[in-house]
């Protein structure tokens, strides 16, 4: 019946598409594959989205779709063999502590100069040959603390400002990253600053921002916009959340706390913390948001231990937010954990937010909800259960779709592995690998069968990478005893901080570049 | 076939007013409408300027049918002096539509009517619409299975069982 429509016509409608509705479309027959085979908008639409990226703009003149394409393949290749271009030395972050925080691309960095009274702001734009993105860097006169978001796509950089009065009293700022003056679009006052209490920044997704407050001798979570100043989910008593918890933003509705259950039981629960102020509202009076318990199986044992090692995390640890991460676009929660203990491990979980939001419509607000694994868990899933001695470090890129994770492999070297976890291409189980120190170990939930197997392209089907590479010989000496510092990845490369023997400064810092 | 009927110019009702044109449907049925609303059409301008060369007006004839002739004819009335950025020759053109509201209730019709006018605004050279009909279409197919897309498209799967396992074709750009 549609193939009464000319070719072109039929173009215009697949140009509305999505990736993964288009690969569902050029299976329905050969007139469809053909079309979408042979265009060269559609395969770029269908690739930049299976390499996790989003399009510049279209006003460019220099890069027509072909060109875009052209430079989208090179870039995932390289990524691939990780066969960088360049190799660029960043000596201005020489004498920095590793990056406070980074999210595409962009790094914010701490001065450490004790001889310098006023602590300055680093802010380092990754380069990219094949993207065209030229390194940047400038100092933002401002005195940031140690708790930062970035949102580079929102131009935010969020920090607290301690008052005269210590801890009690710190500011939430918000600033224009380019410019280091107040963000045009930020509250002028925000409720959490009232509060007068000791408090954390989490995580932030679009307008929210996560914290962790100080609340009548308890921390609580507090989710707040920074655009309008309000409160959407405050701070109350919750009887059955203990002090110690992961937590992070799902999507801009929903909450993720990795918790252990009354009975020590490992389990996510997840919050829908917008529902809670519109109830808070109508009821004048405070109730916790509804929430959900999705739960571990029994037999998971591996999974089980590094969930509970991150719930019991403490909430005040700074170094735990590398290690957790959740990508609400591709619908993957992925965890990692890096315990200082014999076991060690990484974790990933997906949870796809369709089954996620099913439950959450099946069921009444107000009740807590448990949901069994049989309820969420998918079928034939591979559970890889190697944990030995050594640790494993790592950082989440930004994209976030690939993970670095360096260990020992003897004395003189130090290995970086480079897992590819983008959604997309989750196919198949993380390899494991053995050496000398024992094992490493990587839990894939939901991998085994990708996110639309039936869709046969290769491209939406790839294993994720792992590869292991020994750092180059000027940073070999990177201090193992750091597991999240020394290495950070962005979408454009991976930058390498060295340290001196004496383990406390950087001597050097090199970005590698795609 | 209808005859080809002249429009003389004595029909045109007063100064300052848009000509009018005589649009015949496959169904044989005469429709006069004026010349402005239908500029949107680059065929129809295009008939318009031949007019102009040769001082010759005459019916310009359509393959459908006068109950898709009507709902185009709605459609430009409805935009009758807008700009709209598809619609212009000179502009380059964007990716995907824009999401217009008034279009949404308009091709809110059945499966089969969308197809007729979207097949309808291609032959009149109707970019904004092609563009609203085609993300209609879209619509009804996104986020479905190739089964199901199989059902809303009414096509068959042709594919040999090798053909159908086998990954795509790499487009090289």
């Amino acid at each position: 019946m549609i193939r009464i429509l000319p070719d072109d016509v039929l173009l215009v409608v697949l140009e509305h598409l999505q990736c993964s509705s288009l690969l569902a479309c050029q299976l329905t027959c050969r007139k469809f594959r053909t079309l979408i085979a042979d265009s060269v908008s559609l395969q770029y639409t269908i690739e930049l989205e299976a390499c996790g990226m989003l399009d510049g703009p279209r006003d460019s003149k220099n890069f027509d779709v072909t060109e875009r394409l052209k430079r989208l393949r090179l870039y995932d290749a390289a990524w691939r063999q990780l066969d960088w271009s360049e190799r660029t030395a960043l000596p201005h972050l020489i004498g920095r502590i590793p990056p406070l925080g980074f999210a595409g691309g962009v790094l914010v960095f701490h001065s450490l100069d004790v001889t310098d009274e006023a602590t300055r702001a680093i802010h380092q734009q990754m380069p990219s040959k094949l993207r065209g993105v030229r390194e940047q860097h400038a100092t933002l006169p401002v005195d940031v603390g140690y708790d930062t978001l970035i949102d580079p796509s929102q131009d935010l950089l969020a920090f607290l400002k301690f008052g005269s009065a210590g801890v009690a009293s710190s500011h939430c700022e918000l600033l224009s990253t380019s410019t280091g003056e107040p963000h045009p679009l930020a509250a002028t006052v925000a409720y959490p600053n009232q509060l007068k209490s000791s408090r954390i920044l989490k995580d932030i997704c679009n307008d929210y921002i996560l914290e962790a407050v100080l609340v009548s001798g308890r921390w609580d979570l507090l989710v707040w916009n920074w655009k309008t100043g309000l409160v959407e989910m405050p701070p109350h008593e919750r009887p059955n959340l203990d002090s110690n918890y992961a937590c992070h933003f799902l999507d801009d509705t929903h909450l993720l706390v990795v918790r252990n259950g009354g009975d020590d039981t490992p389990c996510l629960r997840v919050f829908a913390f917008r529902d809670a102020k519109s109830r808070s509202n109508n009821d004048d009076k405070v109730s916790d948001p509804p929430s959900y318990y999705f739960m571990l199986p029994e037999h998971m044992k591996d999974a089980r231990h590094l969930m509970s090692i991150m719930a019991s995390r403490s909430l005040c640890d700074p170094l735990n937010a590398g290690f957790f991460h959740s990508d609400p676009d591709d619908r993957l929660l992925s965890i990692t954990s890096s315990p200082l203990t014999a076991t060690a491990g990484i974790l990933f979980i997906d949870i796809p937010l369709r089954t996620l939001r099913t439950y959450i419509a099946a069921h009444p607000v107000g009740h807590d909800v448990i949901i069994p694994w049989d309820g969420w868990g998918p079928h034939g899933t591979r559970v890889d259960t190697h944990f030995a001695g050594g640790w494993v470090g790592g950082t989440f890129s930004s994209g976030p779709r690939r993970i670095t994770v360096r260990k020992p492999a003897n004395s003189d070297t130090t290995l970086v592995g480079i897992y590819d976890y983008h959604p997309r291409r989750v196919a198949r189980a993380l390899a494991r690998e053995r050496d000398g120190h024992g094992e490493d170990g990587v839990v894939v939930l939901r991998g085994e069968e990708g996110l639309n197997p039936e869709f046969g392209d290769p491209r939406t089907a790839l294993p994720c990478i792992h590869k292991e590479i020994p750092l180059p010989e000027v940073v070999a000496s990177v201090a193992i005893m750091d597991m999240s510092l020394g290495v950070c990845l962005s979408e454009d490369g991976m930058l390498f901080m060295e340290y001196d023997q004496a383990g406390e400064l950087i001597a050097n810092a090199w970005a590698f570049t795609f | 076939m209808p005859t080809i009927v002249s429009v003389d110019d004595s029909t045109v009702p007063g100064e300052g007013s848009s000509r009018l044109l005589l649009l015949v449907s496959s169904d044989n049925k005469h429709i006069v409408v004026e010349e402005d609303i239908m500029s949107r059409s680059r065929f129809i301008s295009k008939q318009v300027e031949g007019f102009e060369a040769t001082s010759q007006r005459h019916a310009i004839l359509l393959p459908f049918s006068s109950f898709v002739l009507n709902k185009v004819i709605e459609y430009c009335s409805h935009y009758r002096g807008y700009y709209l950025l598809e619609d212009d020759p000179d502009a380059a053109p964007p990716g995907r539509s824009p999401v217009r509201e008034w279009d949404q209730e308009f091709l809110d019709v059945d499966r089969n009517m969308l197809l007729r006018i979207i097949k309808a605004a291609h032959y009149l050279e109707i970019k904004s619409l092609v563009g609203s009909c085609a993300r209609a279409i879209a619509d009804m197919i996104r986020g479905k299975t190739t089964e199901e897309m199989r059902e809303i498209l009414g096509v068959e799967n042709d594919f040999t069982p090798e053909e159908e396992h086998s990954p795509s074709s790499k487009c090289t750009g």
